[in-house]
């Protein structure tokens, strides 16, 4: 049968950012493809070594507006480590609520966009209508919408007041509240695993081969979650990673949505165990050495390697973010599929392109 | 964490990466750090949470075999540090050719630091 190649993006419906895949097909059968990058791409890792590494928490932060506050945390971690900074326990703990409220944010966002993909609109706006909830506790918290800049060097740079905790349990309230009235269509609409359930099958051996992360490595049934190491203050919390079996679309999306409920108890327990005192140190002198930091992001592990001179301004910032890791995987996941399963499949890595390009 | 890396040679290197594989470690990625005269490769690969990682040294000139063959997810980031750094790796299994980022005609190598350029941060 004769064989076409037909690009994929990089302006498509389903993509919220611009990625390119040249896909061959058979018939309407992927039998190929290869990724082409860089509509995006800003080189803010050579940036790094220009700016003061103060400056460069406002840099990472743009590496990604989803997981901004975890861009700036784990770099932070890592200039913290080679200054030998200890930060306050309350920083450790709003550290956790601002991960996790993050992470809320992102899978709602990403459920209401998968939804989208296969048509689902109803069910997009509905995601997206709670996940507004999420966005003004960040407005309210951290006075921001999306890009916080509550993370700092030494620990928290807006910490939280009395009246501010009981708003987020509130929030926090009203959005499990949503999620257990919506996620029952997301789980069991005959639509929905119509669309999903089979489809881009990544087996557990795949998934490490192809260095797959996060939600798309637990719903290949690996019980992987950087949390546990138990940075921040998620060793002090109860907490257990989510895992699914089936290696497919729909297992991705339950992942995301049991996750969902985890952040908003992770999220609560930080709030109920705050501890009293500073929420940051000061920072004095320059960081010397090399360190490699990994967080658990909502799209999965993020690495940043850090050498430093003992300078203000950096040698080297490397960020490897949970979509690099995952472009990969589309080179397991999308051969074999039909033509019309290629939006859902790619959705399901939950793709960010202003991470991956950096 | 500190890197505490195992410094390995250009040779070593795939019967080593290959260990990793057999042993099921996850390849988390390979981080380019350019001195100018000299490149060091550093190979993350994690088990169980626990990372191990491999570090080459080597000059501009030098290539170093792809570890493509053995982890197929490496061929993103052996095009990226192909592409950006000019580091010459060899027999990628998806070799993008400098398209992956770039385009016809655009400068080479645009992040591989210049030797003037080496230790400028210093005070």
């Amino acid at each position: 049968m004769a064989r076409i190649t037909a690009p994929f993006g990089p302006q498509h419906p389903v993509l919220p950012e611009p990625v390119h895949l040249n896909i061959t097909y058979e018939d309407e059968k992927v039998v190929d493809l290869s990724p082409a990058l860089g509509y995006v791409h800003r080189g803010l890792e050579k940036l790094a070594e220009r700016k003061e590494y103060p400056q460069n928490v406002f840099l990472v932060e743009r590496v990604c507006g989803i997981c901004s506050f975890m861009h700036a945390m784990t770099y932070c971690m890592g200039i913290e480590e080679l200054m030998g900074i200890e930060i306050p326990a309350r920083a450790k703990y709003l550290r956790v609520f601002y991960s996790e409220i993050s992470r809320i944010h992102s899978h709602l966002l990403w459920l209401g966009l998968f939804a989208d993909a296969f048509g689902f609109e109803n069910l997009f706006m509905q995601y997206w209508a709670i996940r507004e909830k999420v966005v003004d506790l960040m407005e309210m918290t951290g006075g921001q919408r999306v890009i916080l800049s509550s993370c700092a060097i030494g620990g928290i740079r807006r910490d939280l007041n009395a009246g501010q905790i009981e708003e987020a349990k509130n929030v926090l309230q009203q959005v499990e509240e949503g999620l257990m009235h919506l996620n029952p269509v997301m789980m069991n609409d005959y639509t929905v695993k119509k669309r999903t359930v089979g489809k881009g099958i990544l087996n557990r051996e795949d998934a490490i081969c192809y260095g797959m992360v996060g939600p798309v490595l637990r719903a290949s049934g690996v019980a992987q979650d950087l949390r546990q190491t138990g940075y921040a203050a998620y060793g002090e919390l109860d907490f257990e990673p989510v895992v699914e079996r089936d290696g497919d679309c729909y297992a991705r999306a339950l992942v995301r949505v049991r996750e969902s409920f985890d952040s908003i108890e992770l999220a609560r327990q930080a709030l109920d165990l705050l501890p009293e005192g500073e929420a940051a140190v000061k920072v004095k002198g320059n960081p010397e050495g090399e360190t490699l930091q990994r967080v658990e992001q909502p799209r999965g592990e993020v690495l940043y390697y850090i050498k430093a001179n003992g300078s203000k301004k950096l040698e080297r910032l490397r960020i490897r973010t949970p979509t690099f890791a995952h472009i990969p995987g589309l080179l397991k996941m999308l051969p074999g599929c039909s033509m019309a399963d290629v939006p859902v499949i790619l959705l399901s890595i939950d793709p960010c392109i202003s991470c991956t390009e950096r | 964490m500190k890197i505490n890396a195992i410094k390995i040679t250009p040779e070593e290197i795939l019967a080593t990466v290959q260990k990793y594989f057999d042993d099921g470690y996850r390849l988390v990625t390979a981080t380019c750090v350019d001195e100018g005269e000299k490149i060091h490769l550093i190979y993350s690969f994690d088990r169980e949470l626990a990372l191990q990682n491999l570090e080459l040294c080597i000059s501009r000139e030098q290539g170093v075999p792809s570890i493509s063959s053995v982890y197929a997810c490496a061929f993103l980031v052996e095009n990226e540090m192909k592409e950006l750094f000019g580091i010459k790796i060899d027999d990628i299994a998806l070799d993008l050719g400098g398209r992956l980022y770039m385009v016809k005609g655009a400068e080479e190598a645009p992040m591989a630091r210049k030797i003037e350029e080496a230790g400028e941060g210093v005070e």
